[in-house]
């Protein structure tokens, strides 16, 4: 279980992106996401947010119960995440650490079950990206994206050091990736290193 | 961790030879397991040991071994 802030009345306040920390990856990202419509949100193990867009496709095995998802799912693996729901002035971030030092506003919040995620509307299905930006965050490439409403998602590589060294973690995650609509993946991370694979 | 556990469902999928798709859905399917009461004996978190990762991969793909 990880920790789970949800803060309502929250100022949806976005301050500018810095520079663009690999122009080449922020026009693949930018081709890919720009203009795709919102699907939800799911919670996969380990506390793993994915963000559903485009079409709506079925998984391939049957013994899920939900089957459903996007024609691109974005996976942020181990990253931190934030959510802010312009409709629902609400901020949702999956661990204290994500928001401190990048929200100024964030109060203590609540601790809930991530899953809830799932259920609310804080991003209307059907909400089109408006844009993607990138930029720094530790040694990595932290991913925004902006919902024509207002809302946007923050992806946050965290830092190497809050990383528990005899977790036995030996695969390198990267630090989010992105299967689009012809099952090609862009892997970004660790650090700024990134590859779009565009075999099937 | 959850990037150990993250690391392991990658390494479960490759063992089953995955796509990207069946990897992907698989963390779905394994958060829905917990979900539903059927947890793993790994933690108090209900997280899924090596070996009930491995069956728990044959049960969704729907292989008997």
């Amino acid at each position: 279980m990880i920790t789970f802030i949800r803060q309502s009345g929250f100022d949806v306040e976005e301050r500018p992106p810095a520079p663009s920390p690999s122009p080449a990856l922020l026009d693949v990202v930018t081709k890919l996401l720009r203009e795709q419509p919102f699907c939800f949100f799911r919670i996969a193990y380990g506390g793993e947010l994915q963000i559903h867009l485009g079409e709506i496709r079925e998984f391939p095995s049957a013994r899920l119960r939900r089957r459903e998802r996007g024609s691109y799912v974005l996976g942020t693996r181990a990253s931190a995440w934030v959510v802010y729901s312009k409709g629902e002035s609400t901020l949702l971030a999956s661990d204290r650490d994500a928001v401190a030092g990048l929200v100024d506003q964030a109060g203590p919040g609540v601790g809930a079950d991530a899953r809830l995620i799932e259920e609310g509307d804080y991003v209307p299905a059907g909400t089109a990206v408006k844009d993607v930006a990138l930029h720094r965050v530790h040694d990595g490439v932290g991913l925004r994206l902006r919902f024509l409403d207002g809302s946007r998602v923050d992806v946050l590589p965290t830092d190497a050091d809050r990383e528990d060294a005899s977790d036995g973690a030996d695969d390198e995650l990267p630090d989010w990736e992105l299967l689009d609509a012809d099952s090609h993946l862009l892997s970004v991370g660790p650090g700024v290193k990134w590859s779009y694979d565009e075999t099937d | 961790m959850a990037k150990a556990d993250i690391a392991q469902v990658n390494a479960a999928a490759r063992e089953f030879r995955m796509t990207r798709e069946e990897r992907i859905g698989f963390g779905v399917y394994l958060e829905e397991c917990k979900a539903a009461g059927v947890r793993g004996s790994k933690n108090a978190r209900g997280d899924f040991t090596w070996d009930e990762l491995l069956e728990k991969a044959r049960e969704y793909l729907g292989r008997d071994r």
